[in-house]
C-alpha cells in the first residue's frame, strides 16, 4: 500500500485493451492515491479507443489516463525522462518473419520478428530513460523464445537496471 | 485529448531541435465537466509545464466559443503560477492569498486540464511545421519511416 500510495506516473506501452493500466488505476485509486498520472500508448488507434472505453467504465477515467497513437513512448520521452514509477510493456513477442512487424493492424500486438525480440529491443533504450530512479519499475512480458537472460545482461550492463524474473507460466 | 495530455507530447522527428509545446489547432471541441478533486489538481500542478498550459488555453479559446455556446467561458489563468504550486516545496506552507482565489485557481485548472476535449484537429510542432491529427479525441503521433 505504501507504493501504491508514492507512485506519481505510470506508463503502459502498448495497452492494447487497457486492463493492466486500468487494473492499475483502480488500485490508486483505492489506496488513496491522488497524485498518480497514467499513460497508455499503442500503435493501434482502436486499441487505444477501447483502452478508454475500459477506463472509463470502470471509474478510472475520473482522474487521470492520458491515451496516445504513437509507436512506443516516443513523444512523451522528454517530459516523462526519469520520472515513471511503474512501467508496463507486454510486448509483441512472439518469433515472426520480419516482414510481419511494424504494422498498425492486429498482428502488431504479437509479432516480434527474430526471436520475438525486434520491437522489445527497440523499448530497451526507452524503458532505461524513462524509469525513475532508484525505486521505478517496468513490468514486462516475455517469452523463453526471446532469450530473457540476455535481456537481463543488457540492461545490466548497459543500464544498471537490475532484471528480475517475477512470475512465470506455461502457456 | 485532454489539455492534460498535450502538456506532454512532443514531435521526436529526426532533425527536430524542440518540438514542443505543440500549437493546438482545434476544429471540433467538447466539454464534459467531471467531479474536481482538489488535492489531485494540487499535485497535478507539480508536474505540468505552466506555460505550454497557457498558450494551449489560448490556442483552443475561439474553437470553445465556437462549439460550446457563447455561455461556455474558458477559464482565465494568471501568466504566472501562485507561488504555493510553483514551488513544489512551499505547497503546505501558510498561504499566501485568500482561500477563494485559491479555490478558483484550482477549478479553472481542473476544468481546462480535463474537462475541455479536444476531439478533432491538429497538434503542429513549432519547431518544423510537423502536423499531427486529432481524430476522435485521440492525437496520432506515429511517426513515417523517414522520420525516425
Amino acid at each position: 500500500a505504501e507504493r501504491l500510495a508514492s507512485i506519481r506516473n505510470v506508463l503502459e506501452i502498448g495497452s492494447g485493451t487497457g486492463v493492466s493500466t486500468v487494473f492499475l488505476g483502480s488500485m490508486l485509486r483505492e489506496a488513496k492515491n491522488t497524485d498518480a498520472t497514467l499513460f497508455a500508448t499503442d500503435v493501434n488507434k482502436d486499441a487505444i479507443r477501447v483502452t478508454c472505453k475500459t477506463a472509463k467504465e470502470n471509474g478510472v477515467d475520473l482522474d487521470s489516463l492520458e491515451a496516445i497513437q504513437c509507436d512506443l513512448a516516443t513523444p512523451l520521452l522528454e517530459r516523462l525522462r526519469n520520472k515513471v514509477d511503474v512501467l508496463i510493456f507486454n510486448p509483441p513477442y512472439v518469433p515472426t518473419p520480419e516482414s510481419e512487424v511494424g504494422s498498425d493492424g492486429i498482428e502488431a500486438s504479437w509479432a516480434g520478428g527474430k526471436d520475438g525480440r525486434v520491437v522489445f529491443d527497440r523499448a530497451i533504450p526507452q524503458i532505461a530513460s524513462l524509469l525513475s530512479w532508484p525505486n521505478g519499475a517496468a513490468y514486462i512480458i516475455t517469452v523463453d523464445d526471446n532469450k530473457p537472460e540476455e535481456i537481463a545482461k543488457t540492461m545490466m550492463d548497459e543500464y544498471g537496471i537490475e532484471v528480475v524474473p517475477y512470475v512465470r507460466r506455461r502457456a | 485529448m485532454r489539455l492534460l495530455t498535450h502538456n506532454y507530447l512532443q514531435s521526436n522527428v529526426k532533425g527536430t531541435e524542440k518540438g514542443y509545446p505543440l500549437t493546438i489547432e482545434p476544429t471540433k471541441i467538447e466539454y464534459e465537466e467531471s467531479p474536481i478533486d482538489m488535492e489531485f489538481v494540487e499535485n497535478i500542478l507539480t508536474k505540468i509545464d505552466y506555460s505550454a498550459l497557457l498558450s494551449a488555453r489560448n490556442q483552443i479559446e475561439d474553437r470553445c466559443h465556437s462549439d460550446l455556446g457563447s455561455d461556455f467561458i474558458v477559464p482565465s489563468l494568471p501568466e504566472v503560477m501562485p507561488k504555493r504550486y510553483s514551488d513544489g516545496n512551499s505547497k503546505d506552507d501558510k498561504i499566501e492569498e485568500d482561500e477563494t482565489n485559491q479555490e478558483a485557481f484550482l477549478k479553472s485548472i481542473h476544468t481546462i486540464l480535463f474537462d475541455i476535449h479536444v476531439l478533432e484537429g491538429h497538434l503542429v510542432c513549432p519547431d518544423t511545421g510537423r502536423r499531427f491529427n486529432i481524430k476522435m479525441g485521440i492525437p496520432n503521433m506515429i511517426l513515417h519511416e523517414d522520420e525516425i
